[in-house]
């Protein structure tokens, strides 16, 4: 029992700290121990043991010059020698008008939307395992994803085919054509995307 | 004929408001802030005027009024409408931006007020909350472009909130972006932050736009802070912002290639003993030893 005691006081104390699902602190595989160079004096440490720490002896670290290209690209450097990367570049037009693509980190970024996955508070169709095989999922506050899909009675002019077909492309197309905007969980446009949604979506989508 | 359409189109979608148990707030389409704010100063005489609405907001032509309060005049500005050739109001939906260019050019320091509509929202039965801003003109143009140093610090932490929309618990990564100084000729109330995420799990070769905010008034340090959340599968990992400013003649800053990175962990993740470090101490050890040693001697001398 003691040394039960004993032996929990001292784990106890040496997992204090860590994260619990971190593994235990090891000094000889700490960041950068693995792949450090030993045979280097101390001030070339941090440099891989293959490449030069110095400028090259035919050019002094003063006369390094930038050389011009034609124009600034989106790329992350500075083309055109001003001192300022990637700038003057034009946007690009997107296909809504008014909207741009900017010159950001070196890339282009995307067209601009309203929101990341849906329209907050918006609702889509889903088709349960069980029971009615007919539900909703409302999308976040922050539009960012839906909800789990809560169980509701299917609309009458669905009910039958639910009853009949229960979970099937068949009840899937039935709220695509009763203007639901649905989950192809079914890949009925055959994209091969069952997360995407189809039917009267416009309310839902943030395109 | 469109705008029926729109606003019938509306009234069913909050008709059929799904069975789900949602707070009043959930998808509200209120205003959320204004280009220039209210009170601002110094404001350019070629100045666009804009507000930025919640997103699920919908503009159907609702009205824009900009007045005049030393001669009383009051400018009724409308949706702008194909070939139109009169100063109209501009919906970017993107943005969910709502932008307006007076008729005539703003007054040398001058006073003006403007009214911005309260729009309809396309999961809301009610309208939302529009806005009214007072400001003061400067006495020049805005002629140059704005100047930022960009986004200069990221830090970040994971919290679960309840969502009003959905009413689960929701696990959202919350970066606390902080911002360079901005600066422009037009003054910084006229300032919108447009945000990008450059890298992250779901970030392939273009980073991914926020919707523009103005820029943040009520913080007096130079160095400026907001507030990015992301979904788990958008935040974990290497995750980079970058950013400009824009300002209220459309003119962007040259700031797009200054990123600040951070990595998060994964949840679920338990950091316990803080005050203890990240690694357990020598000296935490002998305590412990000394702590059992002294157990064990009471132990023993009560047997006794």
């Amino acid at each position: 029992m003691r040394v039960l005691l004993i032996g929990a006081v001292i784990a106890a104390a040496a997992g204090c700290g860590r994260t619990a699902l971190e593994p235990p602190y090891d000094p000889s595989t700490a960041d950068g121990g693995r792949d450090r160079p030993t045979d280097l004096p101390a001030e070339k440490m941090d440099a891989p043991p293959d490449l030069p720490t110095e400028h090259p002896p035919d050019l002094a670290p003063d006369k390094i010059t930038c050389v011009p290209k034609a124009e600034e690209e989106c790329n992350g450097l500075d083309d055109d020698c001003d001192g300022i990367v990637d700038n003057h570049i034009a946007p690009i037009p997107c296909p809504n008008a008014g909207d741009v693509r900017l010159c950001v980190g070196g890339h282009f970024s995307d067209c601009p939307k309203r929101c990341g996955v849906c329209v907050p508070g918006s609702e889509r169709t889903c088709i349960t395992s069980f029971c009615t095989f007919w539900g909703s999922q409302v999308c976040s506050a922050d539009g960012m994803g839906f909800s789990r899909c809560i169980e509701s009675q299917p609309p009458p002019r669905c009910r039958a085919i639910a009853n009949q077909m229960m979970r099937s492309p068949e009840l899937e197309k039935c709220c695509i054509e009763n203007d639901f905007c649905c989950v192809d969980e079914f890949d009925l446009d055959g994209d091969g995307d069952t997360k995407e949604m189809l039917g009267r979506c416009e309310s839902v989508v943030c395109e | 004929m469109r705008r029926a359409l729109a606003a019938a189109a509306l009234v069913l979608g909050a008709a059929a408001a799904p069975s789900v148990a949602r707070a009043q707030s959930c998808g509200r389409p209120d205003l959320v802030d204004m280009v220039p704010p209210d009170m601002a100063t110094g404001v350019p005489l070629n100045a666009r005027l804009g507000a930025h609405y919640a997103t699920s907001a919908e503009y159907l032509g609702e009205d824009v009024v900009l007045v005049h309060p030393p001669d009383g005049r009051q400018e009724v500005l409308r949706e702008c409408a194909p070939n139109m050739t009169k100063p109209c109001a501009t919906w970017s939906r993107a943005e969910q931006f709502l932008q307006v260019t007076p008729t005539e050019p703003l007054q040398p320091n001058s006073s003006y007020e403007i009214r911005w509509p309260a729009l309809r929202g396309i999961n809301a039965a009610a309208p939302g909350v529009g806005g009214r801003a007072m400001f003061e003109t400067g006495g020049t143009d805005d002629v140059a472009a704005p100047v930022f140093d960009g986004v200069t610090g990221l830090t970040w932490d994971l919290e679960h909130t309840n969502d009003e929309c959905t009413d689960d618990q929701v696990e959202r990564y919350v970066f606390d972006v902080q911002l360079g100084a901005a600066n422009d000729d037009g003054g910084t109330s006229g300032l919108t932050l447009l945000l990008f995420q450059t890298k992250g799990p779901l970030v392939m070769e273009q980073p991914t736009p926020f919707p523009g905010r103005a820029w943040p008034q009520d913080q007096d340090s130079v160095v400026k802070h907001v507030q990015v959340r992301l979904s788990t599968d958008l935040g974990v990992g290497e995750v980079c912002f970058a950013g400009f400013v824009r300002d209220t003649t459309g003119m962007l800053s040259d700031s797009g290639h200054v990123e600040s990175c951070v990595h998060t962990t994964a949840p679920p993740f338990f950091r316990g003993c803080s005050v203890g470090g990240a690694r357990a101490s020598t000296e935490t050890l002998a305590a412990a030893l000394a702590l059992a040693v002294l157990l064990v001697r009471r132990r023993s001398r009560r047997s006794t």
